[in-house]
Order: C-alpha cells, then structure tokens, then sequence
C-alpha cells in the first residue's frame, strides 16, 4: 500500500473454486486504503497478504486492456479504474461479470465471447476487384470518424455483463460483438459488410437487442454500443428491403 | 429470401415499428399543440370551419387511407414492442399469442378502413 493509510474497507468478495466449493459465496477482507488504492490494487493486497488463492484477471492497471472488469456493489465496472475511497466505509461487494460463465472466483468464461466475436469477422475484408496494392489503403480523417468511436472497444465484457437481453438469451451475440461488426463495416477500406451480415441478421444476431441502452451506460470507453446496434438494425433492414426490392443483388451467400 | 439459418422476417417487422415511432414523435406534440391548443382558440379561424375542413380530408378515400396506414403504424410499434416485452418478462408466449399480437396491428387499421369506406 503506497501512500498513506486512510482507512480499512471490507471487500466482499465471491469466492469460487470448482475444486473445493459447492457453490460461489462471499468471503469478507479487511483492506487497508489510501488515497490511490483502486480496487484492482485491494484485490491485490488480498492476494499478496490474505489470500494467494484469490483468482482475478488483471494486466495493465490503467483501463487500456479490458482485463479487471468485475461487478461492484452491482455495478459492473473496471477495477482498475475505481478508487477504493468512494466505496468507503465498505462493504464493497466485488463479484465477477454477470451473464457469465465463472471458471474460478472473479475469472469468467471467455470463450463464448470469443466465438461470438469470431462469427461477425472483425477484420478488414478487402476489395476483391480493387485489393490496396503497393499504396496500401488510404483514408481520410472523415473517413476514420465514421468508425472511430466504436473502435475503441477493449472487449472488456462489461456490456455483457450489464445487458438485460444477454441474461434472457445466452446465444445473443451482444454488444461488444455487434459494435466490432459495425466497427468494420463502417470502415471505408473494408469490403466485408454482406459476409458480416448472415451473423447479424438472424434470431440470436442484433435483433434480441431492444434498444435497453445498459451497455451503453456500462462501457468504460465511451463506445456507445447500443447505437452501434440501431445503426446495424437500420442498415440490416434496409438491407432485407434491398434484397426483397432486387432479389438478384448481393448473390453471395 | 432466407440465404441462411436463423433469419427472420425481423428486418421488416423492425422497420415498421422503428418508421411508426418515429411517426409518432414527429407527428403526436404537433397534433396535440393543434388539435388541443391552436384550433379550440380559434388560431386557424372558426373551430366549426376547421373541423369541416378536416372532416373533408379525413372522408375522402385518399386522407382516410393516409390517417389509417400512419395510425397503423403507429399501432404496429405498440404490438411490437408489447410482443418483446412479454419475452422481456421472461415468458415465452406460444406463436398464436404473436400472431394475435401483430393481427391486432394489421386487422385494425384494415378493418376501420373498411368501414370508412363503408360509411
């Protein structure tokens, strides 16, 4: 604990280990604080002084990664990025990200995330006609603002955690995933919008979203998920219209 | 139409609600400032003159066709959203509980055209 002691805080924190516990429950910790503690860094007092069975993820302790998210007296929020002073006298009830499969105490499952993530192909499909070539791809800072927001997702899963719609339907892409297509198919270099769309318009795709706006509250970066997915809604319809309209436009299946 | 597994017909019924909210707020605070406010006070003449005015627009084949295919909109978003937010409660009403919730949205402005014309 660098700096000076201001107090002591009770973290209470879920505890699950598959290999001894039946079933998650709280355990509480006594934590010395100061002015710079951020929760991530109580966590870390607990592991080094309490605790080294205590499991979380964690990497650059400055909201960059996405590592530390945790729900926080219900919140789900960065550890990283909240001080334990705003949560003193305590308790503060740390539990991993809701909507989630828990692996072991704060750590959750990210494989589904991952294959969701996968499905809508988040990356820069080139113009097969017009690959970049030797000049590689060019774009103007208009160009760049028309996706940059979303861009700044760190797949942090506190969208997920926040998103009513994720609760209700386990198979629903959700936001991160949905924002990463629209990401993408913003971008003018990228040429993959009608391979994107078969992940995105069907059931389980962006239409279990209805507009709740949660993720967007939650998000740590600003991204705005919820009208990434209004914007994926829009251009899917128009999309549908299109192809109704003239059947034999976008053939690629 | 159905390229892949999982589509839906969501696209359309999507764009429908999503047209009939926006027609309802751009269209309702206008109607209710006119129809509440600036007619009863006599802004656009005498109340009795407009009412007759508009009464010529909303019984002529055309107008009525108009009010009832923006009303239906306006229906459909409520049908919509009522069918989303009973999955939104965590049940799973059967498909004829949705049919009937979309009937409702598509029967109605039919129906009073019908009897429009009828009249």
């Amino acid at each position: 604990m660098s700096g000076e002691v201001l107090g002591t805080i009770t973290l209470r924190v879920q505890r699950y280990r598959p290999d001894v516990d039946e079933a998650p429950h709280l355990v509480d910790y006594a934590v010395p604080w100061g002015q710079d503690t951020s929760v991530l860094d109580a966590l870390t007092w607990i592991k080094d002084h309490l605790d080294p069975t205590l499991a979380f993820r964690w990497s650059c302790r400055m909201a960059i990664c996405g590592s530390c998210g945790f729900v926080l007296n219900g919140t789900p929020r960065l550890g990283c990025e909240h001080f334990v002073r705003d949560y003193a006298p305590g308790p503060l009830v740390v539990e991993p990200l809701a909507n989630l499969a828990v692996e072991r105490d704060l750590v959750v499952d990210l494989e589904p995330f991952l294959a969701s993530l996968e499905r809508v192909r988040p990356w820069l499909a080139p113009d097969p006609d017009d690959p970049p070539g030797e000049t590689g791809n060019r774009q103007t800072p208009e160009q760049l603002l028309a996706y940059h927001d979303y861009a700044m997702c760190i797949d942090c899963l506190l969208c997920y955690a926040a998103c009513p719609q994720v609760a209700l339907a386990p198979d629903f892409l959700g936001p991160a995933a949905i924002t990463a297509a629209v990401r993408y198919d913003k971008d003018s270099r990228d040429h993959g919008n009608g391979d994107r769309l078969p992940a995105l318009d069907r059931e389980d795709g962006l239409w279990a979203c209805t507009f709740v706006g949660a993720c967007s509250t939650a998000c740590p970066k600003g991204v705005d998920p919820a009208a990434a997915i209004q914007q994926a809604k829009a251009a899917t319809a128009a999309a549908w219209a299109a192809e109704f309209l003239l059947p034999r436009r976008g053939g690629r299946s | 139409m159905r390229r892949w597994e999982g589509r839906t017909n969501e696209p359309l019924f999507w764009a429908l609600f999503g047209g009939g909210g926006m027609l309802a707020v751009v269209t309702m605070p206008v109607l209710v400032v006119a129809a509440g406010l600036l007619v009863p006070f006599g802004v656009f003449g005498e109340p009795a003159e407009v009412h007759a005015r508009v009464a010529g627009f909303v019984t002529h084949p055309l107008g009525g066709l108009a009010v009832c295919v923006a009303l239906g909109l306006v229906l459909w978003h409520c049908c919509h959203r009522t069918w989303h937010a009973l999955r939104d409660l965590g049940l799973h009403p059967p498909e004829v509980v949705r049919a009937g919730i979309y009937g409702v949205a598509l029967l109605t402005p039919a129906i009073t055209y019908a009897l429009c014309l009828a009249a």
